[in-house]
C-alpha cells in the first residue's frame, strides 16, 4: 500500500508528518484529507474571525499531490450587536 | 496469585473464601485468539459466557460504509458477554485486540453459579453496571471533547482500570493500539490521532516506549482530558 503524509496548517501552527500513512489509494488518502479539514475545525474554536485550514497531502516520495484547503468567515451583521 | 477475574470481582462486592474458589474452577479451560480476530459476532446466540485471562478484546460494531466503532475494551478479568445469560443473541461483536487467552462458561453453569453464591452474583452486577458507567463517560469523550483530550481521557482510564487489576509499572501499561485502532475508538481519523497524540507527546504527558505507554504526570493528563476515576466505582467495597 503507498504511503501518503498529511501536512497541516491552522493559521497557526504547521505540522509537518514526518510518520505518514499506508492507503490503498491516492482516493482513499484524498478522503482522509478532506476529513482531516473537518476533525480540525470541530476541534479549533478559530480565534477571529477569518481562518484558514489547509491540509496537504505528500506522495510516498514527498511530492505535494493535493491540498484541501476550508475557509471559516465570520461577520457581524449589525453595528451595536452584543 | 488470584486470578485477574477474582481480583476484578473482589472490588464490586465483598467475596468469601467459597466464592473465590468456586470463581477460580471457572478459570479453567482457556481458548486462545490472535490479533484481530473475532470471539463472537452479531446475531450469534453464543452457549458460553467468556471472560478475558490475559490481552485486550473488544467490542465493535461495523458501520455500512465499512467503517468500525470500537465501543468497549475489555481488559483481563472482564466478562465479555455476561448478558448472554439473559439475553438471547448478540447485538454487536467482540474480537481480539491484541492476542488473547479467554475461558469460556457454559451458559448453564454461569447461571448456576450466579444462583447460588449470592455475593458473585453482585460482583458481576456490579461489573455490569460499571461496564454501562464506562459507555456513558465514552459517550461524553466521543461527542464533545477535542482529540487531545480524547486520549487524554481514554489513557487515564485504561491506567486506572488495569492498575485495579495489578497490570500497570512504573506509571506505565502495555499499548496495545495503532493508531487506526484508536480512530475507530474515538471516532476519528487516523491521521487526526496522529496529530493529537505528537501534542501530547510534545507536552510530555505521554510516552511511548517500545509497545508501552508511560504517563510521567497522570494528574496533568487527568486533568487535560477531565478525567475523574468516580465513574468507574472502584471504592464500591472499601469506600
Amino acid at each position: 500500500m503507498p504511503r501518503f503524509y498529511f501536512d497541516i496548517n491552522d493559521g497557526r501552527t504547521r505540522m509537518v508528518d514526518n510518520e505518514g500513512h499506508d492507503l490503498e489509494s491516492f482516493e482513499a488518502a484524498r478522503k482522509l484529507a478532506v476529513q482531516e479539514l473537518a476533525l480540525i475545525i470541530r476541534d479549533d474554536m478559530p480565534d477571529g474571525e477569518r481562518e484558514s485550514y489547509v491540509v496537504v497531502l505528500r506522495d510516498a516520495q514527498g511530492m505535494p499531490v493535493y491540498v484541501a484547503t476550508a475557509t471559516m468567515i465570520g461577520e457581524k451583521l449589525l453595528e451595536d450587536v452584543e | 496469585m488470584s486470578s485477574y477475574l477474582t481480583r476484578k470481582l473482589c472490588l464490586g462486592s465483598p467475596l468469601s473464601e467459597a466464592d473465590i474458589e468456586r470463581l477460580d474452577t471457572l478459570a479453567g479451560g482457556a481458548q486462545s485468539f490472535v490479533s484481530g480476530q473475532d470471539m463472537v459476532l452479531e446475531g450469534d446466540a453464543p452457549e458460553y459466557v467468556h471472560f478475558v485471562r490475559s490481552g485486550t478484546a473488544f467490542r465493535y460494531k461495523h458501520l455500512p460504509d465499512g467503517r468500525r466503532a470500537i465501543v468497549a475494551l475489555l481488559l483481563p478479568g472482564d466478562f465479555c458477554d455476561l448478558h448472554v445469560t439473559i439475553l438471547n443473541h448478540m447485538d454487536h461483536s467482540i474480537a481480539a485486540l491484541t492476542d488473547c487467552e479467554v475461558t469460556r462458561v457454559p451458559k448453564a453453569e454461569m447461571e448456576d453459579m450466579l444462583y447460588s453464591h449470592p455475593s458473585i452474583n453482585r460482583a458481576c452486577l456490579w461489573a455490569t453496571l460499571v461496564d454501562e458507567a464506562i459507555l456513558r463517560e465514552w459517550l461524553v469523550n466521543v461527542g464533545r471533547r477535542t482529540a487531545d483530550k480524547q486520549l487524554a481521557h481514554l489513557f487515564c482510564e485504561l491506567y486506572v482500570r488495569l492498575d485495579a487489576v495489578g497490570l500497570t509499572t512504573d506509571h506505565s501499561f502495555r499499548m496495545p493500539f495503532t493508531q487506526a485502532t484508536l480512530g475507530d475508538l474515538l471516532g476519528i481519523s487516523p491521521v487526526h490521532v496522529q496529530g493529537a497524540m505528537s501534542a501530547l507527546r510534545a507536552e510530555g504527558l505521554i510516552v511511548l516506549q517500545d509497545r508501552n505507554i508511560r504517563l510521567p504526570d497522570f494528574s496533568a493528563l487527568a486533568k487535560l482530558g477531565d478525567f475523574d476515576p468516580a465513574y468507574l466505582h472502584l471504592d464500591s467495597v472499601n469506600p
